[in-house]
Protein backbone atom coordinates (compact mmCIF):
# COMPACT_ATOMS: atom_id res chain seq x y z
CA UNK A 1 0.00 0.00 0.00
CA UNK A 2 2.71 2.47 0.53
CA UNK A 3 4.20 1.67 -2.70
CA UNK A 4 1.17 2.68 -4.29
CA UNK A 5 0.50 6.14 -2.53
CA UNK A 6 4.54 6.63 -3.48
CA UNK A 7 3.43 6.49 -6.63
CA UNK A 8 0.54 8.49 -6.50
CA UNK A 9 2.29 11.28 -4.48
CA UNK A 10 5.17 11.22 -7.17
CA UNK A 11 2.13 12.03 -9.71
CA UNK A 12 0.56 14.73 -7.80
CA UNK A 13 3.85 16.31 -7.66
CA UNK A 14 4.55 16.22 -11.47
CA UNK A 15 0.98 17.73 -11.96
CA UNK A 16 1.72 20.63 -9.50
CA UNK A 17 4.96 21.25 -11.11
CA UNK A 18 3.23 21.55 -14.90
CA UNK A 19 0.71 23.86 -13.61
CA UNK A 20 -1.77 22.50 -15.89
CA UNK A 21 -4.18 22.98 -12.87
CA UNK A 22 -3.86 26.61 -12.39
CA UNK A 23 -4.49 27.03 -16.10
CA UNK A 24 -7.87 25.41 -15.83
CA UNK A 25 -9.38 26.77 -12.74
CA UNK A 26 -8.07 30.77 -13.95
CA UNK A 27 -9.58 29.82 -17.25
CA UNK A 28 -13.40 28.77 -15.44
CA UNK A 29 -12.68 31.38 -13.82
CA UNK A 30 -12.55 34.24 -16.55
CA UNK A 31 -15.59 32.80 -18.03
CA UNK A 32 -17.51 32.63 -15.50
CA UNK A 33 -17.05 36.03 -14.90
CA UNK A 34 -17.73 36.35 -18.79
CA UNK A 35 -20.90 34.98 -18.34
CA UNK A 36 -21.59 36.71 -15.08
CA UNK A 37 -21.31 40.30 -16.72
CA UNK A 38 -24.36 39.26 -19.39
CA UNK A 39 -27.14 41.70 -19.39
CA UNK A 40 -30.14 39.49 -18.91
CA UNK A 41 -32.97 41.88 -20.61
CA UNK A 42 -32.53 43.91 -17.20
CA UNK A 43 -33.49 40.88 -14.93
CA UNK A 44 -31.52 40.30 -11.75
CA UNK A 45 -30.77 37.57 -9.41
CA UNK A 46 -30.99 34.88 -12.57
CA UNK A 47 -28.72 32.23 -11.72
CA UNK A 48 -29.68 28.88 -13.44
CA UNK A 49 -27.22 29.32 -16.60
CA UNK A 50 -24.40 30.03 -14.25
CA UNK A 51 -24.45 26.77 -12.02
CA UNK A 52 -24.94 25.13 -16.28
CA UNK A 53 -22.34 26.88 -17.99
CA UNK A 54 -19.74 26.41 -14.43
CA UNK A 55 -20.81 22.88 -14.14
CA UNK A 56 -20.64 21.86 -17.41
CA UNK A 57 -17.38 23.52 -18.01
CA UNK A 58 -16.02 21.64 -14.96
CA UNK A 59 -17.03 18.61 -16.46
CA UNK A 60 -15.47 19.39 -19.97
CA UNK A 61 -11.93 20.44 -18.33
CA UNK A 62 -11.72 17.42 -15.63
CA UNK A 63 -12.49 15.62 -18.42
CA UNK A 64 -9.63 17.26 -20.51
CA UNK A 65 -7.37 17.16 -17.73
CA UNK A 66 -8.13 13.61 -16.48
CA UNK A 67 -7.30 12.03 -19.94
CA UNK A 68 -3.99 14.14 -20.23
CA UNK A 69 -2.67 13.00 -17.29
CA UNK A 70 -3.51 9.39 -17.31
CA UNK A 71 -2.60 8.52 -20.62
CA UNK A 72 0.79 10.24 -19.97
CA UNK A 73 2.50 8.66 -17.05
CA UNK A 74 3.27 5.42 -18.31
CA UNK A 75 4.23 6.12 -21.67
CA UNK A 76 6.29 8.71 -19.87
CA UNK A 77 8.21 6.72 -17.86
CA UNK A 78 8.70 4.57 -20.02
CA UNK A 79 10.28 7.27 -22.39
CA UNK A 80 12.50 9.03 -19.86
CA UNK A 81 13.49 5.24 -18.77
CA UNK A 82 12.68 6.25 -15.21
CA UNK A 83 10.37 2.66 -15.36
CA UNK A 84 13.36 0.37 -14.79
CA UNK A 85 14.72 2.40 -11.92
CA UNK A 86 10.94 1.46 -10.50
CA UNK A 87 10.65 -1.89 -11.63
CA UNK A 88 14.10 -2.74 -9.83
CA UNK A 89 12.73 -1.27 -6.47
CA UNK A 90 11.32 -3.72 -6.83
CA UNK A 91 7.14 -2.43 -7.14
CA UNK A 92 5.12 -4.91 -8.71
CA UNK A 93 3.56 -4.08 -11.69
CA UNK A 94 -0.14 -4.27 -10.39
CA UNK A 95 1.47 -1.67 -7.50
CA UNK A 96 2.50 1.02 -10.50
CA UNK A 97 -1.04 1.02 -12.38
CA UNK A 98 -2.55 1.31 -9.15
CA UNK A 99 -0.35 3.90 -7.92
CA UNK A 100 -0.72 5.97 -11.39
CA UNK A 101 -4.52 5.54 -11.45
CA UNK A 102 -4.76 6.58 -7.61
CA UNK A 103 -2.38 9.93 -8.57
CA UNK A 104 -3.97 10.56 -11.74
CA UNK A 105 -7.64 10.25 -10.04
CA UNK A 106 -7.14 12.27 -6.88
CA UNK A 107 -5.06 15.08 -8.66
CA UNK A 108 -8.64 14.89 -11.07
CA UNK A 109 -10.58 15.10 -8.17
CA UNK A 110 -9.14 17.38 -6.58
CA UNK A 111 -9.28 19.71 -9.90
CA UNK A 112 -12.73 19.32 -10.04
CA UNK A 113 -13.37 19.75 -6.02
CA UNK A 114 -11.81 23.76 -7.31
CA UNK A 115 -14.08 23.51 -10.17
CA UNK A 116 -17.37 23.27 -8.08
CA UNK A 117 -16.39 25.60 -5.23
CA UNK A 118 -15.31 28.23 -7.72
CA UNK A 119 -18.61 27.44 -9.64
CA UNK A 120 -20.57 27.42 -5.97
CA UNK A 121 -18.86 30.74 -4.53
CA UNK A 122 -19.92 32.75 -8.11
CA UNK A 123 -23.81 31.56 -8.23
CA UNK A 124 -23.41 32.87 -4.54
CA UNK A 125 -22.19 36.02 -5.69
CA UNK A 126 -24.91 36.16 -8.13
CA UNK A 127 -27.75 35.88 -5.87
CA UNK A 128 -28.66 32.03 -6.71
CA UNK A 129 -28.98 29.63 -4.31
CA UNK A 130 -28.66 26.01 -4.59
CA UNK A 131 -28.66 22.76 -2.43
CA UNK A 132 -26.20 21.75 -0.48
CA UNK A 133 -26.69 18.08 -0.66
CA UNK A 134 -27.06 17.48 -4.22
CA UNK A 135 -24.44 19.67 -5.13
CA UNK A 136 -22.35 16.47 -2.81
CA UNK A 137 -23.82 14.36 -4.53
CA UNK A 138 -23.04 15.65 -8.46
CA UNK A 139 -19.29 16.39 -6.93
CA UNK A 140 -18.84 12.88 -5.89
CA UNK A 141 -20.70 11.24 -8.92
CA UNK A 142 -18.47 13.26 -11.13
CA UNK A 143 -15.69 12.28 -9.15
CA UNK A 144 -16.76 8.47 -9.61
CA UNK A 145 -17.17 8.95 -13.67
CA UNK A 146 -13.66 10.36 -13.47
CA UNK A 147 -12.25 7.37 -11.47
CA UNK A 148 -13.73 5.69 -14.98
CA UNK A 149 -11.84 7.82 -17.44
CA UNK A 150 -8.42 7.91 -15.49
CA UNK A 151 -8.53 3.90 -15.76
CA UNK A 152 -9.67 3.84 -19.55
CA UNK A 153 -6.89 6.48 -20.15
CA UNK A 154 -4.27 3.90 -17.73
CA UNK A 155 -5.38 1.01 -19.79
CA UNK A 156 -4.81 2.15 -23.31
CA UNK A 157 -1.46 3.88 -22.49
CA UNK A 158 0.13 0.82 -21.48
CA UNK A 159 0.04 -0.36 -24.94
CA UNK A 160 -0.17 2.82 -26.85
CA UNK A 161 2.15 5.79 -26.98
CA UNK A 162 0.58 8.71 -25.18
CA UNK A 163 -0.72 10.79 -28.29
CA UNK A 164 -2.87 7.42 -29.26
CA UNK A 165 -3.67 6.78 -25.62
CA UNK A 166 -5.27 9.97 -25.27
CA UNK A 167 -7.00 10.21 -28.58
CA UNK A 168 -8.82 6.52 -28.29
CA UNK A 169 -9.89 7.58 -24.63
CA UNK A 170 -10.97 10.92 -25.75
CA UNK A 171 -13.29 9.30 -28.64
CA UNK A 172 -14.46 6.23 -26.41
CA UNK A 173 -15.49 7.90 -22.99
CA UNK A 174 -16.87 10.79 -25.22
CA UNK A 175 -18.87 8.45 -27.29
CA UNK A 176 -19.80 6.85 -24.38
CA UNK A 177 -21.15 9.96 -22.82
CA UNK A 178 -22.93 11.61 -25.95
CA UNK A 179 -24.07 8.20 -27.91
CA UNK A 180 -24.41 5.39 -25.44
CA UNK A 181 -27.19 7.18 -23.81
CA UNK A 182 -28.63 7.18 -27.65
CA UNK A 183 -28.29 3.36 -28.44
CA UNK A 184 -31.59 2.98 -27.07
CA UNK A 185 -33.46 5.22 -29.71
CA UNK A 186 -30.72 3.54 -32.43
CA UNK A 187 -32.54 -0.18 -31.44
CA UNK A 188 -35.88 0.89 -31.99
CA UNK A 189 -35.63 -0.06 -35.59
CA UNK A 190 -33.28 -2.58 -35.66
CA UNK A 191 -33.61 -6.25 -35.27
CA UNK A 192 -31.14 -9.18 -36.01
CA UNK A 193 -27.05 -9.41 -35.84
CA UNK A 194 -27.07 -5.38 -35.60
CA UNK A 195 -29.75 -5.65 -32.93
CA UNK A 196 -27.81 -7.47 -30.87
CA UNK A 197 -24.34 -5.87 -31.61
CA UNK A 198 -26.11 -2.64 -30.47
CA UNK A 199 -27.39 -4.58 -27.08
CA UNK A 200 -23.87 -5.79 -26.17
CA UNK A 201 -22.28 -2.46 -26.96
CA UNK A 202 -25.19 -0.73 -24.64
CA UNK A 203 -24.70 -2.92 -21.39
CA UNK A 204 -20.85 -3.64 -21.82
CA UNK A 205 -20.01 0.30 -22.01
CA UNK A 206 -19.54 2.45 -19.44
CA UNK A 207 -22.87 4.63 -18.85
CA UNK A 208 -21.14 7.82 -17.71
CA UNK A 209 -24.36 9.65 -18.22
CA UNK A 210 -25.26 8.33 -15.25
CA UNK A 211 -23.23 9.97 -13.04
CA UNK A 212 -24.28 13.62 -14.34
CA UNK A 213 -26.44 15.00 -12.13
CA UNK A 214 -26.00 18.31 -13.93
CA UNK A 215 -30.16 18.77 -14.64
CA UNK A 216 -31.00 17.44 -11.00
CA UNK A 217 -28.84 20.49 -9.51
CA UNK A 218 -29.49 23.42 -12.42
CA UNK A 219 -33.53 22.69 -11.92
CA UNK A 220 -33.55 22.37 -8.40
CA UNK A 221 -35.02 18.88 -8.67
CA UNK A 222 -33.92 18.10 -5.11
CA UNK A 223 -31.36 15.51 -3.77
CA UNK A 224 -30.90 11.30 -5.43
CA UNK A 225 -32.29 8.93 -3.33
CA UNK A 226 -29.23 7.30 -1.46
CA UNK A 227 -29.76 4.17 -2.49
CA UNK A 228 -29.50 4.98 -6.35
CA UNK A 229 -26.89 7.28 -5.52
CA UNK A 230 -24.85 4.37 -3.47
CA UNK A 231 -25.79 1.42 -6.24
CA UNK A 232 -24.49 4.05 -9.00
CA UNK A 233 -21.21 4.72 -7.19
CA UNK A 234 -20.62 1.24 -7.03
CA UNK A 235 -21.10 1.00 -10.52
CA UNK A 236 -18.39 2.95 -11.00
CA UNK A 237 -16.23 1.36 -8.36
CA UNK A 238 -17.08 -1.82 -10.67
CA UNK A 239 -15.73 -0.41 -14.06
CA UNK A 240 -12.96 0.80 -12.69
CA UNK A 241 -11.95 -1.98 -11.12
CA UNK A 242 -12.25 -3.96 -14.26
CA UNK A 243 -10.42 -1.57 -16.24
CA UNK A 244 -7.55 -1.49 -13.95
CA UNK A 245 -7.52 -4.99 -13.74
CA UNK A 246 -7.25 -5.13 -18.09
CA UNK A 247 -4.83 -2.48 -17.40
CA UNK A 248 -2.81 -5.20 -15.34
CA UNK A 249 -3.00 -7.66 -17.47
CA UNK A 250 -2.27 -5.70 -20.58
CA UNK A 251 0.96 -4.63 -18.47
CA UNK A 252 2.11 -7.86 -16.66
CA UNK A 253 4.28 -9.05 -19.73
CA UNK A 254 5.38 -6.47 -21.27
CA UNK A 255 8.96 -6.31 -22.19
CA UNK A 256 10.76 -2.59 -21.98
CA UNK A 257 14.31 -2.61 -23.74
CA UNK A 258 17.10 -0.07 -23.26
CA UNK A 259 17.17 2.22 -26.99
CA UNK A 260 14.11 1.03 -28.33
CA UNK A 261 12.50 3.68 -25.71
CA UNK A 262 12.58 7.44 -26.14
CA UNK B 1 24.01 4.72 -24.27
CA UNK B 2 21.40 6.73 -24.86
CA UNK B 3 21.02 9.71 -22.20
CA UNK B 4 17.39 10.10 -21.69
CA UNK B 5 16.32 13.55 -20.67
CA UNK B 6 14.48 13.64 -17.49
CA UNK B 7 12.76 16.55 -18.35
CA UNK B 8 11.60 15.43 -21.38
CA UNK B 9 8.18 16.72 -22.41
CA UNK B 10 5.70 14.20 -23.86
CA UNK B 11 3.24 16.59 -25.11
CA UNK B 12 1.55 20.24 -24.46
CA UNK B 13 -0.80 18.98 -21.57
CA UNK B 14 -3.60 21.33 -21.53
CA UNK B 15 -1.85 24.22 -23.42
CA UNK B 16 -3.13 22.77 -26.87
CA UNK B 17 -6.36 22.51 -25.62
CA UNK B 18 -6.58 26.28 -24.08
CA UNK B 19 -5.34 27.56 -27.35
CA UNK B 20 -7.85 25.37 -28.81
CA UNK B 21 -11.13 26.66 -27.28
CA UNK B 22 -9.60 30.40 -26.62
CA UNK B 23 -9.32 30.55 -30.59
CA UNK B 24 -12.63 29.42 -31.09
CA UNK B 25 -14.23 31.65 -28.67
CA UNK B 26 -12.27 34.70 -30.36
CA UNK B 27 -13.22 33.78 -33.49
CA UNK B 28 -17.00 33.79 -33.25
CA UNK B 29 -16.60 37.07 -30.74
CA UNK B 30 -14.56 38.32 -33.74
CA UNK B 31 -17.73 37.70 -36.53
CA UNK B 32 -20.67 38.88 -34.09
CA UNK B 33 -18.33 42.21 -33.51
CA UNK B 34 -17.67 42.74 -37.18
CA UNK B 35 -21.21 41.49 -38.69
CA UNK B 36 -22.60 44.13 -35.66
CA UNK B 37 -20.30 47.08 -36.08
CA UNK B 38 -21.52 50.08 -37.31
CA UNK B 39 -19.28 50.53 -40.47
CA UNK B 40 -21.16 47.29 -41.62
CA UNK B 41 -24.56 48.40 -41.13
CA UNK B 42 -24.20 51.44 -43.26
CA UNK B 43 -23.19 49.82 -46.12
CA UNK B 44 -25.14 48.28 -48.53
CA UNK B 45 -25.65 45.09 -51.09
CA UNK B 46 -24.20 41.57 -51.15
CA UNK B 47 -20.56 42.74 -50.89
CA UNK B 48 -20.72 44.10 -47.21
CA UNK B 49 -22.39 40.47 -46.03
CA UNK B 50 -18.81 38.26 -46.47
CA UNK B 51 -18.53 38.52 -42.79
CA UNK B 52 -22.46 37.31 -42.42
CA UNK B 53 -21.91 35.30 -45.06
CA UNK B 54 -18.73 33.59 -42.96
CA UNK B 55 -20.42 33.57 -39.46
CA UNK B 56 -24.06 34.74 -40.41
CA UNK B 57 -25.22 30.58 -40.88
CA UNK B 58 -23.19 30.08 -37.93
CA UNK B 59 -24.72 32.62 -36.00
CA UNK B 60 -28.36 31.84 -36.83
CA UNK B 61 -27.94 28.41 -35.81
CA UNK B 62 -26.11 28.75 -32.91
CA UNK B 63 -28.75 31.51 -31.75
CA UNK B 64 -31.21 29.07 -32.67
CA UNK B 65 -29.91 26.42 -30.46
CA UNK B 66 -29.91 28.62 -27.72
CA UNK B 67 -33.56 29.24 -28.31
CA UNK B 68 -33.73 25.42 -28.22
CA UNK B 69 -32.12 25.70 -24.73
CA UNK B 70 -34.79 28.76 -23.47
CA UNK B 71 -36.82 25.79 -24.36
CA UNK B 72 -35.54 23.10 -22.44
CA UNK B 73 -35.42 25.36 -19.43
CA UNK B 74 -38.79 26.16 -19.58
CA UNK B 75 -39.38 22.26 -19.50
CA UNK B 76 -36.74 22.15 -16.22
CA UNK B 77 -33.92 20.90 -18.39
CA UNK B 78 -36.06 17.75 -20.18
CA UNK B 79 -35.06 17.59 -23.92
CA UNK B 80 -37.57 16.60 -26.25
CA UNK B 81 -39.01 12.52 -25.95
CA UNK B 82 -37.35 10.50 -28.12
CA UNK B 83 -38.72 6.68 -28.84
CA UNK B 84 -36.60 4.41 -27.12
CA UNK B 85 -36.52 0.52 -27.49
CA UNK B 86 -34.91 -0.44 -23.57
CA UNK B 87 -37.80 1.69 -21.35
CA UNK B 88 -37.19 -0.65 -18.74
CA UNK B 89 -34.04 -1.81 -18.85
CA UNK B 90 -31.95 -1.36 -15.36
CA UNK B 91 -29.89 1.64 -17.03
CA UNK B 92 -32.83 3.43 -18.33
CA UNK B 93 -34.35 3.12 -14.94
CA UNK B 94 -31.27 4.73 -13.15
CA UNK B 95 -30.93 7.47 -15.59
CA UNK B 96 -34.54 8.64 -15.36
CA UNK B 97 -33.52 8.35 -11.33
CA UNK B 98 -30.63 10.90 -11.90
CA UNK B 99 -32.25 13.04 -14.37
CA UNK B 100 -36.19 13.42 -14.50
CA UNK B 101 -37.73 13.34 -17.48
CA UNK B 102 -41.35 14.50 -16.53
CA UNK B 103 -43.45 17.08 -18.45
CA UNK B 104 -43.44 19.73 -16.43
CA UNK B 105 -43.56 23.31 -16.98
CA UNK B 106 -41.29 26.39 -15.16
CA UNK B 107 -43.79 28.58 -12.85
CA UNK B 108 -43.30 31.72 -11.54
CA UNK B 109 -40.14 33.31 -11.06
CA UNK B 110 -38.52 29.96 -12.24
CA UNK B 111 -39.73 31.49 -15.83
CA UNK B 112 -36.73 34.25 -15.40
CA UNK B 113 -34.33 30.83 -15.80
CA UNK B 114 -35.23 31.04 -19.51
CA UNK B 115 -34.27 34.92 -20.38
CA UNK B 116 -30.26 34.19 -20.39
CA UNK B 117 -30.74 32.00 -23.27
CA UNK B 118 -33.28 33.98 -25.02
CA UNK B 119 -30.74 36.59 -24.48
CA UNK B 120 -28.05 34.77 -26.33
CA UNK B 121 -30.33 33.75 -29.14
CA UNK B 122 -31.05 37.41 -29.64
CA UNK B 123 -27.28 38.37 -29.42
CA UNK B 124 -26.58 35.50 -31.91
CA UNK B 125 -29.86 36.21 -34.11
CA UNK B 126 -30.70 39.71 -33.60
CA UNK B 127 -33.08 39.61 -36.83
CA UNK B 128 -35.03 36.51 -35.01
CA UNK B 129 -38.56 38.43 -34.38
CA UNK B 130 -39.61 35.35 -32.23
CA UNK B 131 -37.10 35.22 -29.79
CA UNK B 132 -37.80 38.72 -28.72
CA UNK B 133 -41.59 38.16 -28.73
CA UNK B 134 -40.83 35.23 -26.55
CA UNK B 135 -38.85 37.23 -24.25
CA UNK B 136 -41.46 40.04 -23.82
CA UNK B 137 -44.07 37.57 -23.43
CA UNK B 138 -42.82 35.67 -20.37
CA UNK B 139 -41.17 38.68 -18.68
CA UNK B 140 -44.72 40.74 -18.85
CA UNK B 141 -46.66 37.47 -17.77
CA UNK B 142 -44.78 35.19 -15.39
CA UNK B 143 -42.02 37.45 -14.74
CA UNK B 144 -44.32 40.45 -13.43
CA UNK B 145 -42.20 42.97 -15.16
CA UNK B 146 -44.05 44.43 -18.09
CA UNK B 147 -41.55 47.28 -18.09
CA UNK B 148 -38.21 45.10 -18.73
CA UNK B 149 -40.82 43.63 -21.50
CA UNK B 150 -41.23 47.30 -23.22
CA UNK B 151 -37.60 47.62 -23.62
CA UNK B 152 -37.29 44.00 -25.09
CA UNK B 153 -39.44 45.03 -27.66
CA UNK B 154 -37.49 48.13 -28.31
CA UNK B 155 -34.45 46.53 -28.60
CA UNK B 156 -36.55 44.33 -31.21
CA UNK B 157 -37.64 47.49 -33.30
CA UNK B 158 -34.12 48.41 -33.43
CA UNK B 159 -32.86 45.40 -34.83
CA UNK B 160 -35.88 44.50 -36.83
CA UNK B 161 -37.18 48.25 -37.98
CA UNK B 162 -40.86 48.16 -39.39
CA UNK B 163 -41.80 44.61 -37.77
CA UNK B 164 -45.52 44.21 -36.97
CA UNK B 165 -45.35 41.81 -34.68
CA UNK B 166 -43.64 43.99 -32.40
CA UNK B 167 -46.03 46.53 -32.11
CA UNK B 168 -48.63 44.23 -31.50
CA UNK B 169 -47.21 42.33 -28.64
CA UNK B 170 -46.37 46.03 -27.35
CA UNK B 171 -49.98 46.87 -27.71
CA UNK B 172 -51.37 43.95 -25.94
CA UNK B 173 -48.53 44.14 -22.91
CA UNK B 174 -49.90 48.17 -22.79
CA UNK B 175 -53.62 47.28 -22.82
CA UNK B 176 -52.51 44.15 -19.85
CA UNK B 177 -51.10 47.42 -18.22
CA UNK B 178 -54.18 49.50 -18.72
CA UNK B 179 -52.76 51.93 -20.97
CA UNK B 180 -54.97 52.11 -23.85
CA UNK B 181 -54.22 54.90 -25.75
CA UNK B 182 -50.92 54.20 -26.27
CA UNK B 183 -51.60 50.55 -26.95
CA UNK B 184 -54.09 52.18 -29.53
CA UNK B 185 -50.88 54.02 -30.95
CA UNK B 186 -49.30 50.99 -30.33
CA UNK B 187 -51.72 48.52 -33.01
CA UNK B 188 -51.78 51.65 -35.35
CA UNK B 189 -48.37 51.72 -35.87
CA UNK B 190 -48.30 47.77 -36.30
CA UNK B 191 -50.85 48.06 -38.93
CA UNK B 192 -48.75 51.36 -41.19
CA UNK B 193 -45.82 48.61 -40.63
CA UNK B 194 -48.03 45.27 -41.86
CA UNK B 195 -46.98 42.92 -42.90
CA UNK B 196 -43.55 43.28 -42.66
CA UNK B 197 -41.03 40.67 -43.38
CA UNK B 198 -44.01 37.80 -44.12
CA UNK B 199 -45.75 36.88 -47.22
CA UNK B 200 -48.98 39.32 -46.80
CA UNK B 201 -51.08 35.94 -48.35
CA UNK B 202 -49.63 33.67 -46.42
CA UNK B 203 -51.77 32.81 -42.92
CA UNK B 204 -49.48 34.40 -40.42
CA UNK B 205 -49.56 37.69 -41.81
CA UNK B 206 -53.19 37.37 -42.65
CA UNK B 207 -53.86 36.34 -38.60
CA UNK B 208 -51.70 39.02 -37.58
CA UNK B 209 -53.52 41.44 -39.50
CA UNK B 210 -56.60 39.92 -38.21
CA UNK B 211 -55.06 40.56 -34.58
CA UNK B 212 -53.91 44.25 -34.71
CA UNK B 213 -57.77 44.80 -36.50
CA UNK B 214 -59.34 43.31 -33.41
CA UNK B 215 -57.77 44.97 -30.67
CA UNK B 216 -57.75 48.18 -32.32
CA UNK B 217 -61.58 48.04 -33.58
CA UNK B 218 -62.67 47.02 -29.81
CA UNK B 219 -60.50 49.98 -28.44
CA UNK B 220 -61.77 52.30 -30.82
CA UNK B 221 -65.63 51.05 -29.71
CA UNK B 222 -63.96 52.13 -25.79
CA UNK B 223 -63.39 54.86 -26.95
CA UNK B 224 -66.57 55.81 -28.91
CA UNK B 225 -65.32 56.05 -33.17
CA UNK B 226 -67.67 53.51 -33.65
CA UNK B 227 -67.29 54.00 -37.57
CA UNK B 228 -63.97 53.21 -37.46
CA UNK B 229 -64.11 50.59 -35.24
CA UNK B 230 -67.20 49.10 -37.69
CA UNK B 231 -64.49 49.43 -40.90
CA UNK B 232 -61.88 47.34 -39.13
CA UNK B 233 -64.87 44.79 -38.46
CA UNK B 234 -65.61 44.59 -41.63
CA UNK B 235 -61.80 44.10 -43.04
CA UNK B 236 -61.80 41.37 -40.48
CA UNK B 237 -64.96 39.99 -42.47
CA UNK B 238 -63.00 40.17 -45.59
CA UNK B 239 -59.82 38.23 -44.58
CA UNK B 240 -62.30 35.46 -43.02
CA UNK B 241 -65.48 35.35 -44.46
CA UNK B 242 -66.89 33.15 -41.60
CA UNK B 243 -66.05 35.29 -38.86
CA UNK B 244 -70.19 35.58 -38.43
CA UNK B 245 -69.62 37.00 -34.77
CA UNK B 246 -67.64 39.54 -36.24
CA UNK B 247 -69.75 40.16 -38.84
CA UNK B 248 -72.94 40.27 -36.48
CA UNK B 249 -71.15 42.70 -34.06
CA UNK B 250 -70.39 45.43 -37.09
CA UNK B 251 -73.99 45.12 -38.42
CA UNK B 252 -75.20 46.00 -34.37
CA UNK B 253 -72.56 48.51 -34.50
CA UNK B 254 -73.33 49.87 -37.60
CA UNK B 255 -77.12 49.88 -36.75
CA UNK B 256 -76.73 51.79 -33.41
CA UNK B 257 -76.84 49.16 -30.83
CA UNK B 258 -75.21 47.78 -27.98
CA UNK B 259 -73.49 44.48 -28.63
CA UNK B 260 -74.43 41.49 -26.04
CA UNK B 261 -71.36 41.33 -25.11
CA UNK B 262 -69.40 44.61 -24.06
CA UNK B 263 -66.23 46.11 -25.25
CA UNK B 264 -64.16 45.71 -22.07
CA UNK B 265 -65.18 41.99 -21.11
CA UNK B 266 -64.11 41.24 -25.40
CA UNK B 267 -60.45 42.85 -24.58
CA UNK B 268 -60.08 40.84 -20.72
CA UNK B 269 -61.02 37.32 -22.83
CA UNK B 270 -58.57 38.01 -25.98
CA UNK B 271 -55.43 38.79 -23.70
CA UNK B 272 -56.45 35.66 -21.74
CA UNK B 273 -56.36 33.77 -25.02
CA UNK B 274 -53.95 35.06 -26.49
CA UNK B 275 -51.72 34.28 -23.02
CA UNK B 276 -52.97 30.50 -23.18
CA UNK B 277 -51.86 30.06 -26.52
CA UNK B 278 -48.61 31.67 -26.27
CA UNK B 279 -48.34 29.57 -23.11
CA UNK B 280 -49.14 26.30 -24.86
CA UNK B 281 -47.04 23.65 -24.99
CA UNK B 282 -46.14 22.03 -28.03
CA UNK B 283 -44.83 19.03 -26.51
CA UNK B 284 -48.26 17.88 -25.63
CA UNK B 285 -48.20 14.96 -28.45
CA UNK B 286 -44.91 13.42 -27.00
CA UNK B 287 -46.10 12.96 -23.88
CA UNK B 288 -49.09 11.50 -24.58
CA UNK B 289 -51.88 14.37 -22.91
CA UNK B 290 -53.64 17.01 -24.25
CA UNK B 291 -54.25 20.60 -22.86
CA UNK B 292 -56.68 21.07 -24.58
CA UNK B 293 -60.80 21.80 -23.37
CA UNK B 294 -63.81 20.82 -25.04
CA UNK B 295 -66.25 23.39 -25.15
CA UNK B 296 -69.26 23.13 -24.50
CA UNK B 297 -71.54 26.44 -25.61
CA UNK B 298 -74.46 25.60 -23.45
CA UNK B 299 -71.92 25.53 -20.72
CA UNK B 300 -70.77 29.29 -21.38
CA UNK B 301 -71.91 32.32 -20.17
CA UNK B 302 -69.94 34.29 -22.03
CA UNK B 303 -70.26 32.13 -25.23
CA UNK B 304 -70.09 35.21 -27.78
CA UNK B 305 -66.76 36.86 -26.17
CA UNK B 306 -65.55 33.44 -26.15
CA UNK B 307 -66.95 33.38 -30.18
CA UNK B 308 -65.69 36.59 -30.97
CA UNK B 309 -61.83 35.56 -28.80
CA UNK B 310 -62.08 32.73 -30.97
CA UNK B 311 -62.54 33.51 -34.27
CA UNK B 312 -59.43 35.92 -33.48
CA UNK B 313 -57.28 33.14 -33.56
CA UNK B 314 -58.65 30.19 -35.61
CA UNK B 315 -57.45 29.27 -38.61
CA UNK B 316 -60.83 29.75 -40.62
Amino acid sequence: MRRILTIASIVWMEMLRRKDIYVLLILLGAMLAGIVSLDIFGLGGVAGYVKDTGLLMAWLFSWIMTVGVSTRELPQEESRGTIFSLLAKPVRRMDLVAGKWLGCWTVAAAATLAFYVLTAVIILLKGGKFSFPVLVQSYFLHAAALSVVAAAGLALSTRLHHDAAAAMTYVATGAAYLILPRVSEFMAGLSGPRGIAMMVLYYMAPHLELFDMRRRFVHSYGPLHWGIFAVILAYGMLFTALLLLVAWLSYRRKRFARGALG
Amino acid sequence: MKQVSAYKDNGGGVWPWVALISLCVAVFCLACAVSRSEAMSTCAGPQISSADRLAGGVRAAIGGRFFETADIYFHKGVPHASKDALRNCVFERLAEAVSPSEHVHAGGQEIAEIMPWLRLAAYCNPHDVETYLVASFWLAGEAGRPDLALDVLREAEENNPKEYRIWLERGRILLRDRRLAEAARAFDVGLAFWPGSQEPDGEDARHGLRNLLLHRAILLELSGDTAQAVRDLRRIVELYPSSESIRLRADTLENGRAPAAPAGEILTTLLRENAGERSACHREDEHGHDHGRDHDPSRDENHQEHQVAREAKNVP
